[in-house]
């Protein structure tokens, strides 16, 4: 860890943590941060860095109840010591899960509600509201319901609250993952021009990270030490055999009306013509809000297209026989995952003893972890091994790559080419799709188009 | 917990202040219990369906009344038979199906379950919720109710919300062959996910500063054009329900 001047100092951060469940994360953990510095901290998932954010918002240990020692201090004073409301002008975060984080009905409600909690008079408040907006090009969503967004838009909205708050530490989870190149560039833009400290947490490194942060650390066996970079991994994926099945989408119109703004025109997507067959890799490109989650519900049969045709093998099939033939791993695992331990979901898919153990083996499971105890990242990798065993002939991963490592992800795409699925993934991470083998499609402009 | 069930629109309705929309629905509520008559009945069921429609429109409507429908089902076949004293309208053989007063308590219960669940889902599909905040605190509900107060009108379209999810999910998972979603495992994971949900929106709520001394006040609610006029027809349309009652 560089050594610092005590006059530049303004954070320090030493604990050690243990969930009641006896599963030790942090030993002796120790971070200092200078004012306005800014620390990118990449680590595998599961290595306790939501635990962190969590611990320095106080989420932990009055909700999720542990063993918490150490302090955080902010000019000399320790927030760990503060209720959780008092903390707000010393430090906030942007959550992983976003769905956790969305309190009220309106975008410009959810960052009002803060403000209003720190006791800004209007004037200021609307001042705060209009910049964050603007920050993240969210102007037009002001009256929009936040149900009504997208899950890379959901993350925007969550940025947009912490940058109105404004404190004096800012906790970026998994932040840059769900957003589109666009927004991660602007995220990044935001970031370096903040005199705010902030850390950053995730789980593989992304070209938009270059630049952006002071220095690099890591979490290992509990304790902070610095980031060794390592190569972007240089993978051959198994050679494409197309097989004969073929997953064809003709004319498809898509359509969903803002409901709750009169300003906003209704969202519209076409796809003139998909192909997808069995055995091949097609990566999907779009911006956030795009249509690229309403078009992979609309294939895997969870939402009717308004016109246009679904086949498979040149028969067209009826929007609940899409649920048996396309898989779909939703960009939030935990709306996937209903079992208590990561053995019940695997078990539930009816798949023999043997193939439940290769499963876990070939996504690194513990069959014994609880689910809801998992990190978002590992909560991905137990969704793809339940539609692995399910053994559905084509799959969608809808963003599969945020928040796990790339050596995770690219062991998930290896299982599932190897196994013969046709697969179509959607991913914002341009080393990604370069990485990836097959056609690439783009969604701009609301029509769905293969790129050149 | 984020979903509303507000619907932008410009109806009357839309136009109608917060504060005197909360007293018609509460005051409609409370005097739907006092309608004793038949004409009373369907005044209490078809009010909140004639200004739904105005406001949102057919579709809109029947999907919210079509939730209820399973509800009717229910006390339709099975409170006849919990009632069956009094004057014979069906029998099958010696045994009585219907009687008078048992039509009287299932066109009762139906309209009164029919008509205050329109008159709330009316207010929260032409009201957003933090209006209804609003609304609430200048009737002096102490801010930390109104809140919860909003949280728990959230809370019902929220738990629809989850279900319907939940069943998407589970139906991915189906075998070939099979359709619809198993019930049971359904709600177990509904249960959970709720209350998995508590800890993360009382965590969330304090994060964002609920609980903080010196917080301000909501600035008062502007008062609109005809206010009185709109108290006026507020009291008018529940009070009605006295006349046919």
């Amino acid at each position: 860890m560089p050594s610092l001047l005590f006059q530049d100092r303004m954070s320090e951060l030493e604990l050690s943590f243990s969930y009641d469940t006896g599963e030790e994360v942090f030993s002796s953990f120790s971070l200092s941060l200078k004012r306005g510095e800014h620390v990118l901290v990449l680590s595998p998932p599961g290595s306790g860095k939501t635990t962190l954010s969590r611990i320095l918002t106080g989420s932990i240990p009055k909700y999720i109840q542990g063993s918490l020692k150490g302090h955080f201090s902010i000019d000399g004073r320790d927030i760990l010591r503060e209720d959780i409301p008092r903390r707000m002008d010393a430090v906030g975060r942007v959550s992983q899960n976003t769905d956790e984080m969305m309190l009220f009905s309106s975008v410009e409600e959810e960052i009002s509600f803060p403000l209003e909690n720190m006791g800004l008079g209007r004037d200021e408040r609307d001042r705060r509201i209009a910049h964050a907006l603007s920050l993240f090009g969210l102007e037009r969503y002001r009256d929009v319901s936040t149900s009504e967004l997208s899950g890379g838009e959901k993350r925007r909205l969550l940025l947009s609250v912490l940058f109105a708050i404004d404190p004096d530490v800012y906790i970026l989870d998994e932040s840059f993952d769900e957003l589109s190149p666009r927004w991660r560039r602007n995220l990044a833009e935001a970031v370096r021009k903040s005199p705010r400290t902030i850390i950053a947490l995730g789980s593989h490194e992304l070209g938009e990270y270059r630049g952006t942060f002071d220095r690099v650390v890591t979490i290992e066996g509990g304790r902070c030490s610095d980031y060794a970079a390592r190569p972007f991994p240089s993978v051959s994926f198994p050679q494409i055999h197309k097989g004969e099945g073929v997953l064809r989408a003709e004319g498809l119109i898509i359509g969903r009306e803002h409901r709750s703004s009169g300003d906003l025109p209704s969202f519209s997507l076409s796809v003139p013509q998909l192909e997808i067959a069995e055995g091949e890799c097609v990566t999907l490109l779009g911006e956030n809000g795009s249509g690229k989650s309403s078009l992979s519900r609309v294939l895997s049969g969870l939402l009717r297209e308004r016109s246009g045709s679904v086949t498979i093998d040149g028969r067209s099939i009826s929007f609940k026989e899409r649920r048996h033939a396309v898989a779909y791993l939703m960009q939030n695992p935990y709306e996937e995952l209903f079992l208590p331990t990561v053995r019940d979901e695997l078990e539930s898919t009816k798949a023999s003893a043997v193939d439940i153990e290769k499963a876990l083996k070939l996504f690194s499971l513990d069959g014994s972890s609880y689910v809801q105890e998992l990190s978002y990242g590992k909560a991905k990798m137990v969704q793809a091994a339940v539609f692995y065993l399910l053994g559905r002939r084509f799959v969608i991963f809808d963003e599969l790559d945020s928040a796990v490592s790339y050596e995770d992800f690219i062991k998930a795409v290896f299982a599932y080419m190897e196994k013969g699925a046709g697969l179509l993934v959607i991913t914002h991470d341009t080393r990604v799709s370069g990485m990836l083998p097959g056609r690439k499609l783009m969604i701009e402009g609301g029509v769905l188009h293969e790129c050149e | 917990m984020n979903v509303s069930s507000y619907i932008y629109g410009r109806s009357f309705y839309h136009r109608f202040d917060v504060r005197p929309k909360l007293f018609a629905t509460l005051l409609f509520s409370a005097l739907s219990f006092l309608v004793s008559s038949y004409a009373g009945f369907a005044v209490v069921f078809f009010l909140p369906i004639l200004l739904m429609f105005l406001s949102v429109g057919s579709k809109e409507s029947w999907r919210c009344y079509s939730r209820l429908i399973p509800l009717f089902i229910i006390i339709l076949l099975f409170t006849p038979l919990q009632d069956r004293g009094g004057v014979p309208l069906v029998t099958f053989r010696s045994f009585t199906l219907v009687t008078e007063e048992g039509l009287h308590s299932v066109l009762r219960i139906i309209s009164r379950l029919g008509g205050i669940s329109g008159a709330l889902m009316l207010l929260l599909l032409t009201e957003r919720n933090e209006d209804i905040i609003k609304g609430l605190r200048a009737f002096r509900l102490p801010y930390n109710a109104a809140l919860s107060a909003s949280m728990i009108l959230r809370f019902i379209p929220y738990l629809g919300q989850l279900f319907s999810e939940i069943r998407d999910s589970m139906s991915l998972r189906l075998e070939e062959g099979r359709h619809g979603y198993p019930i049971l495992p359904s709600i177990t994971a509904l249960a959970v996910a709720s209350i998995r949900m508590i800890p993360d929106t009382a965590s969330a709520l304090e994060e964002r500063g609920f609980g903080r001394e010196g917080k301000i006040g909501r600035e008062p609610i502007k008062r609109p054009r005809f206010y009185f006029l709109q108290w006026a027809i507020g009291a008018i349309i529940p009070l009605s329900l006295l006349i046919v009652g």
